[in-house]
């Protein structure tokens, strides 16, 4: 062999003993050559970030629409939407923050043949949502804030019974994000602190009520128009106003909890009237108390609540007629979860809740369903690729057995770097005897959203 | 969308060390064997009180980036070391906060919150898997943990020069088959720097085969009687091809920063950024 053929070869193995012998060599260090490491901006007085969202849906099971009614078959949903986030701190002790969306669903001009019907154009075609916009002032010892927020105050992360501040998201059943859940509302609170111990003081001046399907959306199967009786809000009547207090802190390693609430059933009742369907919102009462407790590699959740003043009417008639007069009740809740952690980045989420009616007749279930209502989730999650890639399961269980319904949510997140997030997913409906579950039937759907930040 | 909130089960414990890992002290004793070396940087002290800024970045092997940032306040308890971190980017995680109660006491659990800003909600969070990836860097948890010295067994291979410092070169063997578990690693050989006990190298042998993760801490600051690393660089190899790198950046490193011990409370994390 010619020198000039092995040297070059010789050369090369001697190299790479080299650089197994100092594997802190020069190839380490150009690794990082060009590694940015600018200092974070943690002390700056103004933070501005967005995100250009597109988001869309595809139903793939709804039937052929009746005469008259929306085809809600295919392409059910093709959203653009902006949302610039803005955080002012003047000072140490005051900051403000306004989060807001202004989106736009393209579906209603793609598929300009699929008869819409106004209600549920208004509900999703154009949207301007203001997430939160408050206004905060903090000391040491306490802090005051104003402005629109969401206040969680429940342990469970799907089948909270402990949440009575913010008015729930159910347009979609099964479709938005653990903090898409609640619809944020105007809220003037007060913490103080008392060592372990928290004091909150909550007054909404805002009554937003559960966004709920509307007529000519896909999960409205009825032919009639709602009339939504929404309560006042306190600006217009002061004696509309809602509030309660909560205790909450860190009692034998346990975080524990307890408040009382004084507002409206978010969601209220219907009554059949000869001039249609209407919904009101009735005041409730509701005391709740709830802990979690770390075990081992779980975290073990209890909640207790009791609610006072639900409405209820009986409903009689083929053409069913509400029976005067409304009459209230009370209803107790308990509920159960476990979030454990498993080994290679998994994790295990397992909930049970029941609602139970002491007072029960038979006349309750036209407005507040049976006796006793169980509901329990079921939740697997796996990251992958160094956390990029998300990977979800989730069932959401109507009842005790097999017949009264599921909801099925398969999801896959996929962060492709900094700025550019994805997601994938399928939700299914079984909606067997459960009445939770009737108007979903046949909206089973694939989901996506494309984020860009910037 | 997810329906659940995130609680990234492994992250909490490892920030908080990793936080306490900026801490390391000078000291100059003489040593002989591997294991005398490793009990010498295993008595290192550490400054009672520390705020830092944090910038992690994650660089895969097409030479893409992705940095997080994160603003950190540390205390030495009596019975505990306490953390308490907020994101600051990327903008979608801004404002998630960590409060990590880390005990002396090796029976007890850590006590980990997480803080959602967008729900304003604060919650328990479990424990980890020790060998899992820390925020999706090359990290893992066992990686900030500190080791417990009579877990491994030690040999010292020889001696070295790094730039013109000398160092020791100690060989650690997982003594049994939990810890290899537990920690994902056979052994390691790390780099010990003879003038002050500071760990500024390691050569990490994975349980799989033919895996193995390199780490250097190039710069250090030294301030008032201590040494603290200023970059940590971590780089995973498979088959001997670099397959992903981490860099941590700290910086605005105060050791004197003017907080109270109510500052490590779940109270002051559901205060937010």
């Amino acid at each position: 062999m010619k020198p000039s053929v092995w040297l070059p070869v010789l050369a090369a193995l001697c190299a790479r003993v080299a650089a197994e012998d100092d594997p802190f060599g020069d190839a380490f260090d150009s690794g990082f050559s060009e590694v940015e490491t600018a200092a974070p901006a943690s002390n700056s007085e103004l933070y501005i970030a967005n995100r250009l969202i597109h988001r869309g849906q595809w139903a793939t099971a709804h039937n052929a629409p009746a005469p008259g009614a929306t085809d809600h078959r295919g392409l059910a949903s093709l959203v653009t939407a902006w949302n610039p986030r803005l955080e002012w701190r003047p000072s140490e002790r005051l900051n403000m923050l306004v989060d807001a969306e202004l989106s736009q669903d393209w579906v209603f001009e793609l598929r300009s043949d699929a008869d819409w019907k106004t209600p549920y154009r208004d509900q999703r075609e154009t949207q301007f949502a203001l997430n939160e916009a408050r206004l905060a002032h903090t000391t040491p010892g306490w802090v005051l804030t104003s402005g629109r927020q969401v206040l969680t105050w429940g342990f469970n992360d799907v089948l909270s019974i402990l949440e009575p501040v913010n008015p729930p998201q159910l347009s979609q059943p099964g479709l938005y994000d653990a903090d898409e859940a609640r619809l944020s509302r105007w809220l003037t609170e007060a913490r103080y602190y008392l060592g372990d111990w928290t004091l909150q003081g909550v007054i909404a001046h805002e009554n937003r009520t559960a966004e709920l399907p509307v007529y000519g959306s896909d999960y409205y199967p009825a032919t009639a128009e709602t009339d939504d009786q929404t309560p006042d809000q306190g600006w217009e009547d002061p004696g509309a106003h809602s509030g309660g207090i909560r205790l909450s802190g860190l009692w034998r390693n346990a975080d524990i909890a307890a408040f009382i609430w004084h507002g409206y059933n978010p969601s209220g009742h219907l009554e059949f009237r000869p001039g249609g369907i209407e919904r009101h919102y009735e005041r409730l009462t509701t005391l709740g108390a709830g802990l979690s407790l770390p075990v081992g590699p779980t975290i073990l959740k209890a909640e207790l609540a009791a609610e006072d003043g639900l409405a209820w009417a009986p409903v009689s008639g083929n053409l069913p007629q509400t029976q005067d007069p409304v009459r209230t009740t009370e209803r107790l809740g308990w509920a159960l979860g476990g979030d454990l952690t498993l080994p290679a980045n998994s994790r295990l989420v397992l909930e049970l809740s029941t609602r139970y009616l002491p007072d029960y007749q038979p006349g309750m279930a036209a407005t507040l369903d049976d006796e006793f209502n169980h509901r329990w989730a079921v939740g697997v999650e796996h990251s992958t690729a160094r956390e990029r890639l998300t990977l979800t399961t989730a069932i959401l269980g109507f009842g005790l057995t097999d017949n009264n319904g599921q909801a099925i949510r398969l999801g896959a997140d996929w962060t492709i770097n900094d700025q550019w997030r994805s997601e994938l997913g399928w939700v299914s409906y079984r909606s067997g005897d459960a009445p939770a579950l009737q108007a979903a039937e046949g909206n089973d759907r694939l989901f996506w959203q494309v984020e860009w930040l910037f | 969308m997810r329906l659940f909130t995130q609680a990234h089960p492994n992250l909490i414990a490892g920030i908080a060390i990793l936080i306490a890992m900026l801490v390391l002290v000078c000291n100059t004793a003489q040593a002989e064997t591997g294991r005398e070396i490793m009990e010498q940087v295993d008595a290192q002290p550490s400054p009672e009180l520390m705020a830092a800024d944090m910038a992690m970045t994650l660089i895969d092997r097409n030479g893409n980036q992705r940095v997080r940032r994160l603003r950190s306040l540390s205390r030495t308890f009596d019975d505990s070391e306490r953390s308490l971190l907020f994101f600051l980017e990327p903008s979608d995680v801004r404002g998630t906060g960590f409060l990590v109660h880390d005990y002396d006491d090796p029976q007890r659990n850590d006590d980990q919150w997480l803080f959602l800003p967008s729900m304003n909600k604060s919650k328990r969070i479990a424990g980890s898997d020790q060998s899992s990836s820390f925020m999706g860097s090359d990290l893992s948890y066992a990686d900030m943990s500190s080791r417990n010295l009579d877990e491994w067994t030690y040999e010292l291979l020889d001696e070295e020069q790094v730039g013109e410092e000398p160092v020791w070169r100690v060989r650690a063997t997982a003594a049994s088959q939990s810890v290899v578990d537990r920690t994902g690693y056979t052994e390691s050989v790390v780099y010990v720097q003879q003038s002050n006990h500071q760990v500024i190298r390691a050569i990490h042998t994975l349980e799989h085969a033919n895996e193995r993760k390199l780490m250097n801490l190039p710069e250090w600051e030294q301030r008032d009687g201590f040494w603290l690393p200023l970059v940590m660089q971590v780089v995973s190899q498979e088959g001997g091809q670099t397959v992903h790198r981490t860099q941590l950046t700290f910086s605005n490193i105060n050791l004197n920063p003017e907080v109270s011990a109510s500052e490590f409370t779940v109270q002051r994390l559901e205060q937010g950024l």
